[in-house]
Parts: structure tokens; C-alpha cells; sequence
């Protein structure tokens, strides 16, 4: 019933595979030009350097965190999440007559294509995990790589905040019929916007409402930083802060099944 | 008279379509018959796509509803239903291979082989991204997915649009053949020509009303044209324009014609007082019937 969204995200997968492996293969062959002496990876705070007597002699402070891998993949998969945001904007742009006609709900086609996607996006994830991992392999520095002690909640946090921009972009285009690239780009410049005026020194009242605004900004829970002590997400405990994302997620996607539904001419 | 013991196939009951004060359908009553072939007729705006939106819900009727086999629409119908749009719904990224397969996972009785015989039948490549069609292999990519699940009503906007002569004639056959198959097909064209030849039943919109509707070889026995040639100019006759039997009155020099329902022998009557030099009464083809239908009651060329 979904095959189409298959296909598409089919497709997605397939480019970011290829464009991957492109770029994990032109490491390979870069890293012997740059010689042992420039073989070093810069993540974080801590700095590995190349070589055998360099890695014996590691330090804490060269051990570099997996929440790195984490937040990065968490970009890349907000980025892919807000592309494949639009898909029930598309099918509004000429394609519901094919959309409903289709066997199910039209409720049960939205989650359903909101599912493959949210699949392919998690897979995008994954697969940026392990091609940080393998750049890092590739370095030697694998070893250096240390569980720190908010991994599992970096993992969730940058899990859920693709998804929660996922929702947002659905929410904010489902139900437009063009403009859809337009609007979820704007979207992330608005977001950027207040998630740099959070951290900016405002007078009270507009500092409140920045604040307030944060609370529903999923960019405000995508700071990450293995040296700042102070956070600055919007709530002060993790599950708060993962249960806000979870909460921007599922509201988004609600939004945009509200308005898809009614989408009749 | 006949009882119709089953259902209509498509029973639209009192549908009414406004779009703010313009009302786009009004009050649509018809009942399509299982099996049959039903040729939705009009001029543009006349209402046709929007009731087959209303229909489908694609679009939200104003009020009233359709019915299928007794039954309100409901997704699970969509199994034994097809619908091709005035503007085919493709995806343009995808190919034609693509939507043949996104068909197929949709649906159960999606029937490759005859998917394929189709595809043939139009000449389609379907290697070709929808994008690089033209609008007659988009047509035909379209009608290629409504016929391969052999669906048991079809509703189709347009279906020849776009079509080579050659292929709206395949078109019509393939309706013709669904038809004798025991298939449902309502459809819509501004040609005429083809409605009169695939078509048993025929319904006239005009600005969003239903103005006739019928078997069209009962609306063409009803339907008769009176012609009649004088010396001089064809005079005037006012009690042609208050006789309901009526549809339309034309006037070209010595000659008037008259559209008339029923056999017309009034408007014999009153043409003969007038002492015309030749007067005969036609059959109506279709093209005739619709453009009394649709034209003014009065008609001067």
C-alpha cells in the first residue's frame, strides 16, 4: 500500500549509500597522501593522534566521546527528516486522486507514509553512525572512543529530534499543494534564528518569549557540546527534555493528519 | 415499466456542489445502472469532474451523497473501483514500470498480465519517468492502471484526452468490452461522437443542473428535428417559444429548424399554417440532442 513511498525513500537511500561510499572510498585513498604526520582527528575536546607510541601514551583527554557520532548523525538525519517532511505536501500537489482511492483510510495511508519515511530517516541515522565510525576506524582512533555518560541519552535526544523536525515539517506543509520546499527551508532559518536569540542576552520579556517559543523549536534540543557543563536545553532533566521532542514529534504528525484528512476541493 | 430489483451500481442522490455562491452542481439525481455505460455530457464548467469528485471524495459535497451498489463509499470499494482523472494523478519522478508496480502492491486483483497487454496495446515505455511523457502516454499510462485491476466500476474524466485517434478508439472498446463483462463505466467526453457509440446511457449537464438524461436510443427516438423552408425568410412563431416540447429553435434564411421532444406535431401544425414550400421531421443524433440541451431556445444564424 505504501509501495510509492518505498520507492521514494527507495531512492533517497540509494544516493546517500552511494554518496557515502564515494566519500568513505576517497578517504581511503586521501589518507596516505596526508601522511602519518597530518593523521589526526580533531573531535570534541580530545585530539588523537596517528601512530603507535602516540595512541599507548593516550590520555583521558584524548578519548573522545560516542555522543559525537551521535549528534552528528542526528544533523544529517534532521536535514534528511526535513526534506522527507514534504511527503504529504506532495501527495497534495496533484496526487491525492491516487492517494484516495487506494484501499485504506485515508488516516491509515498518512501514517503509513509517515512511517516509511520516519524508517528511512532513522536508517539515515544509522548509516551515519557507521560511516563516522568507519572515518574514525580509518584514523585508527577507534580505540579512543569511550561510552560517555549521557550516550544513551544523546542517542534518544538526537533520534527524536529528526523525528521532531520531521513533524514540524509535516505539520507546517501538509496542507500545501506548492511551496513545500520553500516553507520547511524557511522553517530552519526561523528555527536557527531562535535557537541562537535563546542563548543571546535579552531583555526579560523578550528572553521569555524566546524561551517559550524554544520549547517547541527542536533545534533548541540539538545543542551539544562534550565540554559545556550547562546545557542549555530547554528543560533541565533529560526525560523532560526527550519527552519534549517526543511530544513536538507526535503533535507534529497529528497536525499534519488533521489537515490532510481535509484536504477535499 | 421495469423494477429494478439490485442496486444501482452508482446511485448520486440529490448532490449539490457549491463553491461560495457558485453553486457547481446542483441537485444532481442519477441513477447508473449495473453494467452499463454511462456518458456523463456537458460543456466546460458544466460540473462533470466536480461530480466525480463529489462522488469519489475527492471533493466534500454541499450536501446530498453517492451510493455504490446501496452502499456509501468506503476505501475497501476502491478494490473493485477505478478512477482516472481529467489530469492524470502521476507521480512525474517515477516511471511507468514504477507505477505499474505501485498498482500492483496496492492492489490484490491487479492483473500483470493484462497490465502488460495494455501497455502494448498503447505502445507505452515504460522505462520513461512519467516527466518525459507526453499528455497521450500520460492518459494511456492512466487507463492502463484503471483497466488492470478489471474493476467492477469505472469512472473516467476525460479518458480520450490526449489520445491519438487510433487509441480512442482502443479506448472505447476497452470500456465496451469491460461493459460486456458485467463492469460499470461512467465517464466523461466533449466528444460526442464517441459517447453516442460507446454509450447506452447519457446524461446532460449544463451549468451545473441536469438538463436530460436517458438510454441514448430513447433519447434519440424522443428527440426529433422539424425543418421546414419557405419563399421568403422563415417567419417567426411565438408559440414555438412557449411550446415546452421546444428545445431550441434555429433560423437560416428560408429555413427554420425546430428541436423538438416528443413526435412535434404541434410545431407541424403550426409550421404548416404557414404555408411552408417543403417540411420534413429528422432523427436527432446525439451531437443534435446535446446542443438543443445546452443552446438557447431561440437560435438565429
Amino acid at each position: 500500500m505504501y509501495y510509492k513511498e518505498w520507492l521514494r525513500v527507495r531512492r533517497g537511500l540509494i544516493i546517500f549509500v552511494i554518496t557515502l561510499a564515494v566519500l568513505l572510498t576517497l578517504h581511503v585513498l586521501l589518507l596516505p597522501i596526508m601522511g602519518p604526520s597530518n593523521n589526526h582527528l580533531v573531535i570534541g575536546a580530545g585530539v588523537q593522534s596517528a601512530g603507535h607510541a602516540a595512541r599507548a601514551q593516550a590520555s583521558a583527554t584524548d578519548l573522545f566521546p560516542l555522543s559525537v557520532f551521535f549528534a552528528i548523525a542526528g544533523v544529517v538525519a534532521a536535514i534528511y527528516a526535513g526534506i522527507y517532511g514534504g511527503s504529504l505536501s506532495e501527495e497534495n500537489d496533484g496526487h491525492l486522486a491516487l492517494a484516495w482511492t487506494k484501499l485504506v483510510s485515508r488516516t491509515r495511508y498518512a501514517l503509513g507514509t509517515m512511517s516509511v519515511d520516519l524508517a528511512f530517516v532513522a536508517c539515515i541515522f544509522v548509516l551515519t553512525v557507521l560511516f563516522a565510525a568507519a572515518i574514525t576506524a580509518q584514523h585508527g582512533a577507534l580505540r579512543f572512543l569511550t561510552i560517555d555518560r549521557d550516550a544513551w541519552f544523546n542517542l534518544a535526544r538526537f533520534v527524536l529530534l529528526a523525528a521532531a523536525w520531521f513533524g514540524v515539517s509535516q505539520a507546517l506543509t501538509a496542507s500545501l499543494k506548492e511551496r513545500s520546499g520553500t516553507v520547511r527551508g524557511v522553517s530552519v532559518a526561523i528555527a536557527a534564528i531562535f535557537l541562537g536569540l535563546g542563548a543571546a542576552n535579552l531583555p526579560a520579556h523578550w528572553g521569555a518569549l524566546v524561551k517559550f517559543v524554544n520549547y517547541f523549536n527542536p533545534l533548541a534540543y540539538a545543542t551539544y557540546s562534550d565540554v559545556q557543563t550547562q546545557p542549555l536545553y530547554p528543560f533541565a532533566t533529560w526525560g523532560l527534555n526527550l519527552a519534549a521532542l517526543a511530544a513536538i514529534a507526535a503533535l507534529g504528525v497529528t497536525l499534519a493528519l488533521v489537515q490532510w484528512r481535509r484536504l477535499e476541493t | 415499466m421495469t423494477i429494478q430489483l439490485e442496486a444501482p451500481a452508482i446511485d448520486i442522490r440529490s448532490l449539490t456542489k457549491s463553491y461560495g455562491t457558485t453553486v457547481a452542481v446542483n441537485n444532481l439525481s442519477v441513477a447508473i445502472p449495473k453494467g452499463s455505460i454511462f456518458g456523463l455530457l456537458g460543456t466546460n464548467g458544466a460540473g462533470k469532474t466536480t461530480t466525480f469528485k463529489c462522488i469519489l471524495g475527492l471533493a466534500q459535497p454541499t450536501s446530498g451523497q453517492a451510493m455504490f451498489g446501496g452502499y456509501p463509499l468506503r476505501p475497501e470499494l476502491f478494490e473493485s473501483m477505478s478512477y482516472m482523472p481529467e489530469q492524470p494523478a502521476l507521480y512525474d519522478c517515477f516511471t511507468g514500470r514504477d507505477h505499474i508496480d505501485i498498482s500492483r502492491h496496492s492492489f490484490a486483483k491487479f492483473d500483470t498480465a493484462r497490465a502488460q497487454s495494455l501497455v502494448d496495446l498503447f505502445g507505452l515505455d515504460l522505462r520513461k519517468k512519467v516527466r518525459a511523457l507526453s499528455k497521450g502516454q500520460k492518459s494511456a499510462l492512466a487507463l492502463t492502471l484503471a483497466f488492470a485491476t478489471r474493476p467492477e466500476i469505472l469512472v473516467l474524466d476525460e479518458p480520450s484526452s490526449g489520445l491519438d485517434p487510433v487509441h480512442q478508439r482502443n479506448v472505447l472498446d476497452l470500456m465496451i468490452d469491460a461493459a460486456a463483462g458485467g463492469a460499470t463505466v461512467l465517464f466523461s467526453s466533449h466528444q460526442i461522437g464517441q459517447v453516442e457509440r460507446a454509450a447506452d446511457h447519457v446524461a446532460i449537464l449544463h451549468r451545473g443542473s441536469l438538463v436530460l438524461q436517458g438510454l441514448v436510443e430513447d433519447l434519440k427516438a424522443e428527440e426529433k428535428i422539424v425543418e421546414a423552408t419557405f419563399d421568403g425568410d422563415a417567419p417567426r412563431f411565438g408559440e414555438l417559444d412557449t411550446n415546452p416540447n421546444v428545445r431550441r429553435v434555429m433560423r437560416q434564411g428560408r429555413l427554420i429548424r425546430a428541436y423538438v421532444t416528443g413526435t412535434g406535431d404541434g410545431v407541424v401544425a403550426a409550421i404548416t399554417a404557414a404555408s411552408p414550400t417543403s417540411m420534413r421531421i429528422l432523427d436527432q443524433n446525439l451531437e443534435d440532442i446535446f446542443l438543443a440541451a445546452v443552446g438557447g431556445k431561440q437560435d438565429v444564424l
